[in-house]
């Protein structure tokens, strides 16, 4: 080979190495996007990049205190009589919530608090609050004695403001051991304020459900269980029936315990913590009326649609953001339904079906296309019935495009099943979207493309302006 | 070819690649960093898009201001692979807002809107930005820059509204169509700072 030859090869290889190197320098740089892009193979790459950094460092901020307790706690009591309302108006002056200074507001609000609670408190309803307002609320709150607490909440009864004093105040007594959450309870009479009761109840920490069954019992009163099963989240009632019925005790701490309503019980039941037994959960959904009387085989089809519907969308809610991992490209619809499967291990042992249509659910909210993947394979009839059934009972809190993406998996012609299914999703939609985008609703849906879902949404639209005395417009929408 | 000579060609070779490949790289960056175009989650509809402020600013700063915009468009994406749980995202995602809204609020409005309205408590960090570009906020409602979810917008933008003082907001509702104009007058009949507090966001 000609020395030349060599020469301008090697020259060339330099080149397009300086290139190779460029290339590979950006591309690591750039890591996150091509990350990202890779998903949906299953590809990722753990490249740091000035996003994912941001993403980072938010996380830390978002778990760090807005505040330091001891801090604030320490300086405000250098603040003189009325000095903490002075320096938390001097802080907001600028006309919005946001303080200039996060730990001088907090710690004057503090001292303003230990001066005035109900002045304190009703500058914060009228500043509308916001997390440092609260966090200060909290301190405030749980530093001072029981009965100020309780001082401060009776004046708040009429007021849907008791809401937060009442909520810390469940998370205080909860904290006291039973016998002297018995005591104050005796000694202040809390349990006749009826909606201190309630928001109090609504923040007993459910990790201690326990805690108010015993001091219940250590007050004789079966009127605190009943009001437990009453109000608040559902799970935590369950936590408590749950709790309950696994005490042979009850009879003896409470001679006149009534017994649980049937329709309730059943209702909690569906509601219990996956670690309840799953067959225990069905067979005590018969006490449902609508399963009451059904067969062993459609009163097990029936409560585990419904278990695995509170089950997966409780997950979807407190748990990882997996929604929001399918939203932004970071997991597949298929390694979602995977990574459910492996927390329900029972549930997905019980019925594959279900769990796979309650995760297509939840992800065709965010992208019904893309959830699709999860019942594409599905037998027809039962692929329009997973897509028909959804919208009609869990998609009504969608956006009016969510809904429609969702329901138009199954665009039609119907069947004679079908016809009435997707009717009465519609009907059960349309009320909340009007009242939640007027007349943007009413655009919305003239502006629908022909088919089985127009007609249905027109025919549901009619009906709701008809209820909204709309006669004339609701002319436009009725079926010709 | 005396040895030192061919050494200094080759890097020179090394170096011309470098710049040669560097010329190229910026243009497809540009295109895989512009920020997305406004659309709801679904049904998008092609809306005119809001204009960036009338002042007009230097170019350097508004290139800036695009990439501080894309590593918060890529960190906010990128809070979907730390794992977190709902509740921890979103505490995440409200800070990080805080800092995008600062830099661009539109782009950032733009991100919001974007997700489901699960998500819209987010919104309640524009508050601020609402009261300072009340106008700007209206022609995004008007012109459904987002499609039927503008509509999320409206009540948001009226409480907003409520930080502006009452000439302000005369001199505004006279300023816009009929709808706009109801909405505006509406918020001076409302009794300031009246609701109860319930909590932190």
């Amino acid at each position: 080979m000609p020395k030349a030859l060599v020469l301008v090869g090697s020259h060339l290889v330099c080149l397009l190495a300086g290139g190779y190197f460029l290339n590979a320098a950006t591309a690591s740089r750039d890591g996150h996007g091509s990350a990202m892009a890779a998903t949906k193979s299953g590809n990722r790459e753990a490249t740091a990049t000035p996003g994912s950094t941001l993403a980072h460092d938010m996380v830390t901020a978002s778990r760090a205190p807005l505040f330091d307790a001891g801090q604030a706690a320490k300086a405000a009591t250098k603040f003189g009589k009325g000095e903490g309302e002075k320096k938390v108006h001097e802080l907001t002056a600028h006309g919005t919530k946001e303080p200039t200074d996060t730990a001088e507001f907090a710690a004057a609000l503090l001292a303003w608090f230990r001066e005035d609670p109900n002045a304190a408190f009703a500058f914060m309803q009228a500043a509308r609050a916001g997390n440092l307002y609260d966090a200060v609320l909290v301190q405030a709150l749980k530093e001072m004695p029981l009965d100020d607490h309780l001082k401060l909440a009776k004046t708040l009864l009429e007021s849907p403001a008791i809401f937060r004093v009442g909520e810390i105040m469940g998370e205080r007594l909860a904290a006291l051991s039973p016998a002297e959450a018995a005591a104050f309870f005796k000694s202040s009479g809390i349990a006749k304020y009826e909606a201190l009761m309630e928001t109090m109840i609504g923040g007993w920490p459910a990790d201690k459900v326990d805690r108010f069954l015993e001091l219940a019992m250590a007050m004789k009163d079966p009127n605190l269980l009943q009001m437990f099963l009453d109000s608040g989240d559902p799970r935590k009632q369950a936590a408590l029936l749950v709790l309950m019925d696994s005490r042979d005790d009850l009879a003896q701490a409470f001679p006149n315990l009534p017994e649980v309503p049937a329709g309730l019980r059943g209702h909690l039941y569906r509601y219990a913590d996956p670690s309840v037994p799953l067959d225990e959960r069905i067979a005590q959904m018969k006490n449902l009326d609508w399963l009451k009387n059904a067969t062993p085989e459609a009163l097990r089809e029936g409560a585990l649609k419904q278990i695995s519907t509170v089950d997966i969308n409780e997950l979807m809610k407190t748990g990882t953001d997996y929604r929001y991992a399918f939203r932004h490209g970071a997991m597949t619809a298929d390694e979602i339904l995977i990574a459910v499967k492996e927390q329900f291990p029972e549930l997905a042992a019980a019925s594959e079906y279900e769990t796979r249509v309650r995760v297509f659910n939840e992800l065709a909210s965010e992208d019904a296309q893309a959830a699709y993947a999860l019942i594409a394979d599905l037998p027809e009839e039962q692929r329009i019935n997973a897509v028909l059934h959804q919208s009609r009972w869990s998609f009504r809190h969608n956006s009016p495009d969510a809904f429609y993406e969702m329901i138009n998996l199954a665009p039609g012609p119907d069947s004679a099943t079908a016809a009435p299914q997707r009717a009465d999703a519609w009907k059960s939609y349309a009320p909340r979207a009007y009242g939640q985008y007027r007349e943007d609703y009413v655009e919305w849906v003239r502006e629908l493309p022909a088919g089985a879902n127009r007609d249905a949404a027109r025919a549901s639209l009619a009906a709701v302006l008809k209820q909204s005395n709309q006669a004339e417009l609701a002319k436009e929408f009725e079926a010709r | 070819m005396k040895t030192p000579l061919l050494i200094v060609s080759h890097i020179a070779a090394v170096l011309l690649g470098l710049l040669l490949f560097r010329s190229i790289r910026p243009a497809e960056q540009a295109s895989a960093d512009s920020s997305p175009a406004p659309a709801s989650q679904a049904q998008v509809r092609e809306t005119a898009a809001v204009e960036s402020p009338a002042s007009p600013t230097k170019p350097k700063v508004r290139s800036e201001q695009a990439s501080k915009a894309s590593v918060h468009l890529s960190a906010w994406k990128s809070l979907a692979s730390e794992g977190l749980t709902r509740p921890e995202r979103m505490k995440a995602s409200h800070l990080l807002l805080q800092q995008w809204i600062k830099e661009d609020w539109r782009s950032a409005l733009d991100m919001v809107m974007k997700e489901t309205p699960d998500d819209f408590e987010l919104l309640d960090e524009f508050h601020l930005v609402f009261s300072r570009e009340p106008e700007a906020v209206w022609q995004i409602i008007e012109q459904k820059r987002y499609g039927v979810l503008s509509h999320s917008l409206l009540g948001r933008w009226q409480s907003a509204l409520v930080l502006c003082d009452e000439a302000t907001v005369r001199k505004l509702a006279e300023t816009l169509p009929e709808r706009g104009k109801q909405a505006a007058l509406e918020t001076l009949k409302r009794a300031k700072g009246n609701e109860p507090y319930s909590g932190g966001g």
